[in-house]
Protein backbone atom coordinates (compact mmCIF):
# COMPACT_ATOMS: atom_id res chain seq x y z
CA UNK A 1 0.00 0.00 0.00
CA UNK A 2 1.49 3.53 -0.79
CA UNK A 3 1.55 6.65 1.44
CA UNK A 4 -1.19 8.61 0.30
CA UNK A 5 1.94 11.80 1.86
CA UNK A 6 4.44 10.41 -0.86
CA UNK A 7 2.75 7.94 -2.92
CA UNK A 8 5.81 5.73 -1.69
CA UNK A 9 5.44 2.90 0.57
CA UNK A 10 6.26 4.01 4.26
CA UNK A 11 9.87 2.37 4.86
CA UNK A 12 9.34 2.27 8.70
CA UNK A 13 11.88 5.57 9.48
CA UNK A 14 11.48 7.10 12.64
CA UNK A 15 12.71 10.45 10.84
CA UNK A 16 10.76 12.58 8.11
CA UNK A 17 13.26 12.44 5.48
CA UNK A 18 14.69 16.28 5.11
CA UNK A 19 14.30 16.54 1.47
CA UNK A 20 10.94 16.12 -0.57
CA UNK A 21 9.56 12.88 -1.98
CA UNK A 22 11.67 11.48 -5.70
CA UNK A 23 10.56 14.59 -7.87
CA UNK A 24 10.93 14.34 -11.34
CA UNK A 25 13.59 16.06 -13.25
CA UNK A 26 13.13 19.66 -13.67
CA UNK A 27 13.66 19.97 -17.30
CA UNK A 28 11.43 17.09 -18.07
CA UNK A 29 8.68 18.57 -15.61
CA UNK A 30 9.19 22.34 -17.65
CA UNK A 31 8.82 20.22 -21.29
CA UNK A 32 5.17 18.79 -19.97
CA UNK A 33 4.34 22.44 -18.41
CA UNK A 34 5.43 24.02 -21.96
CA UNK A 35 3.64 21.43 -23.86
CA UNK A 36 0.34 21.82 -21.51
CA UNK A 37 0.49 25.56 -21.78
CA UNK A 38 -0.07 25.23 -25.98
CA UNK A 39 -2.95 22.91 -24.77
CA UNK A 40 -1.33 19.64 -24.83
CA UNK A 41 -3.87 17.54 -22.22
CA UNK A 42 -1.90 15.02 -22.34
CA UNK A 43 0.89 16.64 -20.72
CA UNK A 44 -1.12 18.16 -18.10
CA UNK A 45 -2.38 14.78 -17.46
CA UNK A 46 1.02 13.70 -16.64
CA UNK A 47 1.71 16.64 -14.42
CA UNK A 48 -1.70 15.90 -12.48
CA UNK A 49 -0.68 12.21 -12.32
CA UNK A 50 2.63 13.15 -10.26
CA UNK A 51 1.54 15.35 -7.92
CA UNK A 52 -2.14 14.52 -7.19
CA UNK A 53 -1.65 12.36 -4.52
CA UNK A 54 0.65 14.74 -2.35
CA UNK A 55 -1.40 17.48 -3.04
CA UNK A 56 -4.29 15.39 -2.15
CA UNK A 57 -2.56 14.43 0.93
CA UNK A 58 -1.98 17.83 1.75
CA UNK A 59 -5.23 19.22 1.95
CA UNK A 60 -6.60 16.05 3.36
CA UNK A 61 -4.20 16.62 6.51
CA UNK A 62 -5.33 20.13 6.40
CA UNK A 63 -9.43 19.30 6.27
CA UNK A 64 -9.53 16.11 7.96
CA UNK A 65 -12.29 15.99 5.28
CA UNK A 66 -12.38 13.81 2.55
CA UNK A 67 -15.30 15.45 0.09
CA UNK A 68 -13.44 18.78 0.79
CA UNK A 69 -10.04 17.65 0.29
CA UNK A 70 -11.36 16.07 -3.42
CA UNK A 71 -12.86 19.45 -3.98
CA UNK A 72 -10.27 21.20 -3.56
CA UNK A 73 -7.57 19.27 -4.98
CA UNK A 74 -9.55 19.32 -8.03
CA UNK A 75 -9.72 22.46 -8.02
CA UNK A 76 -5.94 23.47 -7.70
CA UNK A 77 -5.33 21.05 -10.65
CA UNK A 78 -8.25 23.33 -12.43
CA UNK A 79 -6.96 26.96 -11.62
CA UNK A 80 -2.97 25.69 -12.14
CA UNK A 81 -3.98 24.79 -15.75
CA UNK A 82 -5.73 28.00 -15.85
CA UNK A 83 -2.69 29.96 -14.60
CA UNK A 84 -0.57 28.40 -16.51
CA UNK A 85 0.72 31.37 -18.68
CA UNK A 86 1.73 32.86 -15.73
CA UNK A 87 4.09 30.46 -14.54
CA UNK A 88 7.47 31.84 -14.97
CA UNK A 89 8.66 28.80 -14.30
CA UNK A 90 11.02 30.75 -11.22
CA UNK A 91 10.19 27.96 -9.00
CA UNK A 92 9.43 24.33 -9.62
CA UNK A 93 5.96 23.68 -11.20
CA UNK A 94 5.84 21.17 -7.83
CA UNK A 95 6.62 24.12 -5.68
CA UNK A 96 3.84 26.21 -7.67
CA UNK A 97 1.18 23.89 -7.48
CA UNK A 98 1.62 23.25 -3.80
CA UNK A 99 1.60 26.96 -3.08
CA UNK A 100 -1.83 27.04 -4.90
CA UNK A 101 -3.32 24.16 -2.83
CA UNK A 102 -1.85 25.78 0.61
CA UNK A 103 -4.17 28.99 -0.41
CA UNK A 104 -6.85 27.67 -1.67
CA UNK A 105 -7.10 25.17 1.52
CA UNK A 106 -6.36 28.00 3.97
CA UNK A 107 -8.69 30.69 2.08
CA UNK A 108 -11.43 27.60 2.38
CA UNK A 109 -10.56 26.81 6.26
CA UNK A 110 -10.75 30.74 7.03
CA UNK A 111 -14.39 30.50 5.08
CA UNK A 112 -15.57 27.50 7.52
CA UNK A 113 -13.68 28.27 10.39
CA UNK A 114 -16.95 27.36 13.09
CA UNK A 115 -18.08 24.87 11.05
CA UNK A 116 -14.95 22.09 11.83
CA UNK A 117 -16.11 18.63 10.55
CA UNK A 118 -14.23 15.33 10.42
CA UNK A 119 -14.95 12.85 8.24
CA UNK A 120 -12.05 10.54 8.95
CA UNK A 121 -10.42 8.47 5.84
CA UNK A 122 -9.84 4.80 6.58
CA UNK A 123 -6.60 3.55 7.80
CA UNK A 124 -4.63 1.76 5.83
CA UNK A 125 -3.96 -1.94 7.28
CA UNK A 126 -0.90 -1.38 6.70
CA UNK A 127 -0.79 1.25 10.16
CA UNK A 128 -1.29 -1.83 12.28
CA UNK A 129 2.18 -3.40 11.31
CA UNK A 130 3.96 -0.70 11.54
CA UNK A 131 6.70 -1.17 14.45
CA UNK A 132 5.89 2.62 15.79
CA UNK A 133 2.55 2.85 16.06
CA UNK A 134 2.37 -0.93 17.73
CA UNK A 135 5.01 0.36 20.40
CA UNK A 136 2.37 3.33 20.84
CA UNK A 137 -0.62 1.54 21.24
CA UNK A 138 1.47 -1.74 23.18
CA UNK A 139 3.24 0.67 26.19
CA UNK A 140 2.39 0.30 29.43
CA UNK A 141 1.03 3.97 29.62
CA UNK A 142 -2.94 5.26 30.15
CA UNK A 143 -3.37 4.77 25.95
CA UNK A 144 -2.67 0.71 26.07
CA UNK A 145 -6.40 0.53 25.97
CA UNK A 146 -6.74 3.12 23.07
CA UNK A 147 -7.26 1.87 19.16
CA UNK A 148 -5.48 3.47 16.64
CA UNK A 149 -8.70 4.14 14.86
CA UNK A 150 -9.38 6.37 18.61
CA UNK A 151 -5.52 7.53 18.21
CA UNK A 152 -6.21 8.52 14.40
CA UNK A 153 -9.57 10.34 15.61
CA UNK A 154 -7.58 12.06 18.77
CA UNK A 155 -4.58 13.18 17.05
CA UNK A 156 -7.26 14.59 14.36
CA UNK A 157 -8.56 16.63 16.91
CA UNK A 158 -5.71 17.94 18.43
CA UNK A 159 -4.68 19.14 14.98
CA UNK A 160 -7.48 20.86 14.01
CA UNK A 161 -7.34 22.86 17.01
CA UNK A 162 -3.85 24.41 15.35
CA UNK A 163 -3.79 27.27 13.63
CA UNK A 164 -4.07 26.59 10.04
CA UNK A 165 -0.39 27.79 9.37
CA UNK A 166 0.92 25.69 12.17
CA UNK A 167 -1.28 22.85 10.90
CA UNK A 168 0.20 23.36 7.64
CA UNK A 169 3.89 22.95 9.01
CA UNK A 170 3.32 20.07 10.47
CA UNK A 171 1.77 18.43 7.97
CA UNK A 172 3.92 19.47 5.13
CA UNK A 173 6.88 18.11 8.03
CA UNK A 174 6.18 15.45 9.76
CA UNK A 175 3.50 14.00 7.84
CA UNK A 176 4.48 14.48 4.18
CA UNK A 177 8.23 14.55 4.97
CA UNK A 178 9.09 17.99 2.84
CA UNK A 179 12.02 19.85 4.07
CA UNK A 180 12.53 22.82 5.64
CA UNK A 181 13.39 25.10 2.62
CA UNK A 182 10.77 23.23 0.32
CA UNK A 183 8.30 24.40 3.20
CA UNK A 184 9.00 27.89 3.31
CA UNK A 185 9.32 28.36 -0.50
CA UNK A 186 5.58 26.72 -0.21
CA UNK A 187 4.67 29.09 2.41
CA UNK A 188 6.05 32.67 0.87
CA UNK A 189 8.18 32.84 3.95
CA UNK A 190 11.78 32.46 5.85
CA UNK A 191 13.40 29.22 6.69
CA UNK A 192 13.44 30.76 10.49
CA UNK A 193 9.38 31.00 10.49
CA UNK A 194 9.04 27.56 9.68
CA UNK A 195 11.27 26.18 12.25
CA UNK A 196 9.42 28.59 14.63
CA UNK A 197 6.12 27.29 13.72
CA UNK A 198 7.00 23.73 13.62
CA UNK A 199 8.44 24.25 17.41
CA UNK A 200 4.94 25.85 18.47
CA UNK A 201 2.70 23.75 16.43
CA UNK A 202 4.46 20.46 18.32
CA UNK A 203 4.87 21.90 21.62
CA UNK A 204 0.65 22.86 21.19
CA UNK A 205 -0.02 19.09 19.85
CA UNK A 206 2.60 17.62 22.62
CA UNK A 207 -0.07 19.08 25.48
CA UNK A 208 -3.39 18.51 23.44
CA UNK A 209 -1.97 14.60 23.27
CA UNK A 210 -0.14 14.07 26.58
CA UNK A 211 -2.19 11.36 27.49
CA UNK A 212 -1.24 9.45 24.38
CA UNK A 213 2.62 10.00 24.78
CA UNK A 214 4.71 8.97 27.15
CA UNK B 1 4.77 21.35 29.36
CA UNK B 2 7.63 18.83 28.29
CA UNK B 3 9.18 19.80 25.00
CA UNK B 4 12.40 17.75 25.11
CA UNK B 5 13.83 16.51 21.55
CA UNK B 6 12.33 12.74 22.60
CA UNK B 7 8.91 13.86 23.63
CA UNK B 8 8.77 15.13 19.92
CA UNK B 9 10.28 12.04 18.70
CA UNK B 10 7.38 10.43 20.06
CA UNK B 11 5.03 12.82 18.58
CA UNK B 12 6.32 12.18 15.34
CA UNK B 13 5.94 8.68 15.54
CA UNK B 14 1.87 9.52 16.35
CA UNK B 15 2.03 11.92 12.98
CA UNK B 16 3.14 9.14 11.12
CA UNK B 17 -0.59 7.22 11.93
CA UNK B 18 -1.71 10.29 9.51
CA UNK B 19 0.22 8.62 6.53
CA UNK B 20 -1.88 5.51 6.61
CA UNK B 21 -4.91 7.59 6.33
CA UNK B 22 -6.13 6.71 3.06
CA UNK B 23 -8.64 8.04 0.25
CA UNK B 24 -11.43 5.50 -0.93
CA UNK B 25 -10.13 2.17 -2.88
CA UNK B 26 -9.51 3.46 -6.54
CA UNK B 27 -9.76 7.16 -6.06
CA UNK B 28 -6.21 8.11 -7.60
CA UNK B 29 -7.37 6.26 -10.77
CA UNK B 30 -9.75 8.58 -12.18
CA UNK B 31 -8.63 11.82 -10.73
CA UNK B 32 -6.79 13.25 -13.60
CA UNK B 33 -9.31 12.41 -15.71
CA UNK B 34 -12.03 14.26 -13.70
CA UNK B 35 -9.86 17.60 -14.26
CA UNK B 36 -9.37 16.63 -17.54
CA UNK B 37 -13.08 16.35 -18.20
CA UNK B 38 -14.17 19.38 -15.79
CA UNK B 39 -11.65 21.68 -17.62
CA UNK B 40 -12.89 20.38 -21.37
CA UNK B 41 -16.44 21.17 -20.04
CA UNK B 42 -14.89 24.95 -19.08
CA UNK B 43 -13.50 25.39 -22.29
CA UNK B 44 -16.58 24.09 -24.03
CA UNK B 45 -19.06 26.06 -21.70
CA UNK B 46 -21.41 29.15 -23.00
CA UNK B 47 -20.21 32.81 -21.57
CA UNK B 48 -23.47 33.06 -19.29
CA UNK B 49 -22.08 29.26 -17.99
CA UNK B 50 -18.31 30.05 -17.47
CA UNK B 51 -19.42 33.02 -15.38
CA UNK B 52 -21.41 30.86 -13.33
CA UNK B 53 -18.40 28.49 -13.09
CA UNK B 54 -16.48 31.12 -11.87
CA UNK B 55 -18.53 33.42 -9.45
CA UNK B 56 -20.68 30.27 -8.00
CA UNK B 57 -22.45 32.85 -6.01
CA UNK B 58 -24.27 33.84 -9.35
CA UNK B 59 -25.01 30.33 -10.62
CA UNK B 60 -27.27 29.86 -7.08
CA UNK B 61 -28.62 33.20 -7.62
CA UNK B 62 -29.96 31.89 -11.52
CA UNK B 63 -31.04 28.34 -9.84
CA UNK B 64 -33.20 30.21 -7.08
CA UNK B 65 -34.97 32.47 -10.18
CA UNK B 66 -35.10 29.89 -12.68
CA UNK B 67 -36.85 27.67 -9.63
CA UNK B 68 -38.95 30.33 -8.21
CA UNK B 69 -40.95 32.85 -9.87
CA UNK B 70 -41.76 34.60 -6.97
CA UNK B 71 -37.94 35.23 -6.23
CA UNK B 72 -37.65 36.03 -10.10
CA UNK B 73 -40.67 38.64 -9.73
CA UNK B 74 -38.87 39.94 -6.76
CA UNK B 75 -35.89 40.55 -7.76
CA UNK B 76 -37.01 41.93 -11.01
CA UNK B 77 -38.72 44.76 -9.06
CA UNK B 78 -35.52 45.23 -7.01
CA UNK B 79 -33.68 45.26 -10.17
CA UNK B 80 -35.76 47.84 -11.55
CA UNK B 81 -36.44 50.35 -8.04
CA UNK B 82 -32.95 50.45 -8.48
CA UNK B 83 -32.31 51.42 -11.90
CA UNK B 84 -35.38 53.81 -11.33
CA UNK B 85 -33.30 55.34 -8.36
CA UNK B 86 -29.97 55.75 -10.18
CA UNK B 87 -31.73 57.66 -13.28
CA UNK B 88 -33.59 59.97 -10.85
CA UNK B 89 -30.08 60.29 -8.85
CA UNK B 90 -28.22 60.78 -11.87
CA UNK B 91 -30.73 63.53 -12.92
CA UNK B 92 -30.79 65.24 -9.53
CA UNK B 93 -26.54 65.80 -9.54
CA UNK B 94 -27.00 66.94 -12.88
CA UNK B 95 -28.59 69.64 -11.71
CA UNK B 96 -26.92 70.23 -8.34
CA UNK B 97 -23.77 72.35 -9.36
CA UNK B 98 -26.35 74.53 -11.08
CA UNK B 99 -28.58 75.06 -7.74
CA UNK B 100 -25.83 75.85 -5.94
CA UNK B 101 -24.97 78.90 -8.14
CA UNK B 102 -26.60 81.59 -6.63
CA UNK B 103 -26.86 85.00 -7.53
CA UNK B 104 -25.41 87.81 -5.73
CA UNK B 105 -27.65 91.27 -5.02
CA UNK B 106 -30.16 90.05 -6.61
CA UNK B 107 -32.61 88.20 -4.35
CA UNK B 108 -35.26 88.28 -6.57
CA UNK B 109 -33.25 86.30 -9.73
CA UNK B 110 -32.68 84.18 -6.95
CA UNK B 111 -35.82 83.01 -5.83
CA UNK B 112 -36.83 83.00 -9.59
CA UNK B 113 -34.47 80.18 -9.55
CA UNK B 114 -32.29 81.97 -12.12
CA UNK B 115 -28.74 80.39 -12.28
CA UNK B 116 -26.31 83.49 -12.82
CA UNK B 117 -25.64 86.34 -10.77
CA UNK B 118 -25.71 89.66 -12.18
CA UNK B 119 -23.79 92.20 -10.31
CA UNK B 120 -24.73 95.83 -10.21
CA UNK B 121 -22.30 96.28 -13.02
CA UNK B 122 -24.00 93.06 -15.07
CA UNK B 123 -20.58 91.48 -15.32
CA UNK B 124 -21.38 87.57 -14.23
CA UNK B 125 -19.59 86.48 -11.36
CA UNK B 126 -19.43 83.11 -10.48
CA UNK B 127 -18.72 81.34 -7.20
CA UNK B 128 -15.15 79.51 -6.47
CA UNK B 129 -16.60 76.47 -5.63
CA UNK B 130 -18.79 75.69 -8.41
CA UNK B 131 -16.83 73.87 -11.30
CA UNK B 132 -19.31 72.94 -13.48
CA UNK B 133 -18.99 73.69 -17.08
CA UNK B 134 -22.61 72.91 -18.06
CA UNK B 135 -24.27 75.53 -20.00
CA UNK B 136 -26.38 77.20 -17.54
CA UNK B 137 -27.02 80.11 -19.32
CA UNK B 138 -28.53 78.78 -22.32
CA UNK B 139 -31.79 79.91 -20.73
CA UNK B 140 -30.72 83.53 -20.38
CA UNK B 141 -29.90 84.98 -23.47
CA UNK B 142 -29.90 88.85 -23.44
CA UNK B 143 -33.47 90.32 -23.17
CA UNK B 144 -34.82 87.09 -21.58
CA UNK B 145 -37.66 87.04 -18.92
CA UNK B 146 -35.19 88.51 -16.38
CA UNK B 147 -34.52 91.33 -17.65
CA UNK B 148 -30.79 91.24 -16.96
CA UNK B 149 -28.23 91.98 -19.69
CA UNK B 150 -25.79 89.06 -19.83
CA UNK B 151 -23.15 89.32 -22.12
CA UNK B 152 -20.68 86.42 -22.83
CA UNK B 153 -17.05 87.32 -20.89
CA UNK B 154 -14.44 85.73 -20.06
CA UNK B 155 -14.18 85.09 -15.99
CA UNK B 156 -11.90 83.23 -13.73
CA UNK B 157 -13.08 82.32 -10.06
CA UNK B 158 -12.22 84.85 -7.44
CA UNK B 159 -8.82 85.23 -5.99
CA UNK B 160 -7.16 83.83 -8.99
Amino acid sequence: MTDPASGKVPEGSNEPAESSPAKPPITEEMELVNRAREGDMAAYDDLVRRYQERIYATVYHMTSNHEDANDLAQESFIKAYQALKSFKGGSSFYTWIYRIAVNKTINFLKQRKNRAQMSLNDLDFNAEHDPDLVALISDKTPRRDIGLSELQEKLNAALLKLSEHHRLVVTLHDVQGLSHEEIAKIMDCNIGTVRSRLFYARQQLQAYLSDYLK
Amino acid sequence: MNTAPEEFEQLRKLLKLKRYEQPPPGYFNNFSTRILNRLEEQASATPLERLGQESPWLKRLFGILDNSPMAAGVFGVIVSGLLLSGIVYSQYVDQGPAIAMSLEGTPDLSNAGAMASVSDTSAIRVRADVSSTNAVFSGMMPGSSFGAMVQPVSFSPEGR
